[in-house]
């Protein structure tokens, strides 16, 4: 049982790369258009990573992106590090990405009852992103994020409470009710005990 | 979280501490519990496996190349948009508005020439808007069977909405902060808002001023709020 060398961040490393970051930001507070760029380049590709698995439409996915950047452009000066600057800006990406998204798809209620299996075949290797892709999409989108932060980004619990501004436990819920409707849909991620 | 390895049901704690394990998140003392748990429960070993098993699908970088310098020269564009929006709304101002140009000239010599062009224009544009504002006393946007608000002495704002916002959310926001569209969209989306002193009769009393205007600013469905200086108003 050994996480995930990259997800497993040193304490060390992530200070460094939080220092990093809030140096980056304090020159975009200056209005500073060379470290607004770099700071974009760092998360553009992580927010679109995000955003794309919940959109497959990256016309949108690049319009939430500028959504986060152009308040992280204005605000920049507001933040005064009571988390992470990840955290902070992941957690506006979150909201503009969210908001956008229920406009345009509401998706299945957190209450729905289960969801029925897709298929009780077997699949192979290479089809099954396309089948956890078909999974994911219908979970509710609180359950979908959560998933989504914690393993295609790879933040903690607490991190992910920041993210979507509620309790931890509420995080550990979404995260509980996922697995466990994914786990109906995906056969081949169930294992062969399923 | 150090809380799910305490009490009698260590099994449950350790179903829903396994996501966190796998990614790397849980603390050390967390993952040692954890796989003492792991090692004599096949339950969780398989929930376990399983985890990992869709972690590293989803975990996996992909091959997609996003165009990510061309997505920041969009915006860089749009904020360019807005700060031309700032020119604006100073060039309508009457005091000199020297200190921005120069501030941009330092940080963008290029940029200098474009501002100067665009300056001509947007002060045209800006003083024919304050001679508009000057000369029509009576609000022409109120609607007859609306009772007027009373606007003297109120706020006169210049505004960028969300690109996304709904025509729900926007006339929320206009009715939070007892605002009325005076003007707009420009080319730059920028709007004029009036914003009332006084509540309409039967309504509830509206926010003080700057309130609302701090409303307007921390709001999600607007991105630019420049109050405009009471002597450019009637």
């Amino acid at each position: 049982m050994s996480p995930d060398p990259e997800a497993g961040r040193t304490a060390e490393g992530a200070a460094s790369r939080n220092a990093r970051e809030r140096a980056l930001l304090a020159r975009v507070a200056a209005q500073d258009r060379a470290a607004f760029k770099e700071l974009y380049m760092l998360y553009h590709r992580r927010i679109a990573r995000f955003l794309t698995r919940l959109t497959a439409r990256y016309d949108l996915a690049e319009e939430i992106i500028n959504d986060t950047f152009w308040v992280v452009w204005q605000r920049a000066g507001d933040f005064r590090g009571a988390s992470q600057v990840s955290t902070w800006i992941m957690g506006i990406a979150y909201r503009r990405g969210l908001k956008t998204l229920q406009r345009l798809n509401p998706g299945p209620s957190a209450d729905e009852s289960e969801i029925e299996s897709l298929s009780e075949e077997p699949w192979k290797d290479a089809e099954v992103r396309e089948w956890l892709a078909a999974g994911l999409a219908r979970l509710p989108l609180e359950q979908r994020m959560v998933l989504e932060l914690a393993y295609n980004l790879g933040h903690s619990c607490e991190e992910i409470a920041l993210i979507m501004e509620c309790p931890v436990n509420t995080v550990k819920t979404r995260m509980f009710h996922g697995r466990r409707k994914l786990r109906t849909l995906l056969v081949t991620l169930a294992g062969p005990d399923k | 979280m150090e809380h799910y390895l305490r009490g009698a049901d260590s099994h449950e704690q350790v179903l829903a501490l396994i996501p966190w394990v796998v990614n790397g998140t849980a603390t050390a003392e967390q993952v040692a519990a954890a796989r003492a748990h792991v090692a004599q429960c096949a339950d969780c070993r398989s929930e376990y496996d399983r985890q990992s098993q869709l972690y590293g699908v989803m975990h996996e970088e992909g091959s997609v190349v996003f165009p990510a310098e061309h997505s920041f020269q969009k915006l860089i564009a749009r904020i360019d948009a807005a700060e031309d929006a700032t020119q604006a709304a100073a060039a309508a101002a009457p005091a000199p508005a020297v200190s921005v140009p120069q501030r941009r000239a330092v940080s963008s010599g290029v940029r200098v020439v474009q501002w100067l062009a665009a300056a001509v224009i947007v002060q045209a544009v800006g003083l024919g808007f304050s001679a508009w504002l000057w000369h029509s006393r009576a609000p022409v946007y109120e609607t007859l069977t609306q009772a007027p608000v009373d606007h003297h002495d109120g706020a006169v704002v210049r505004i960028i909405f969300a690109p996304n916002v709904t025509l729900a959310e926007l006339q929320s926001v206009l009715h939070a902060a007892g605002a009325q569209i005076a003007s707009g969209p420009t080319d730059t989306g920028l709007y004029t808002l009036a914003l009332a002193t006084r509540a309409r009769e039967g309504e509830a009393p509206l926010a003080p001023l700057a309130a609302r205007i701090a409303q307007l600013r921390a709001s999600p469905d607007v991105q630019f709020v420049l109050p405009l200086p009471p002597d450019t108003r009637p």
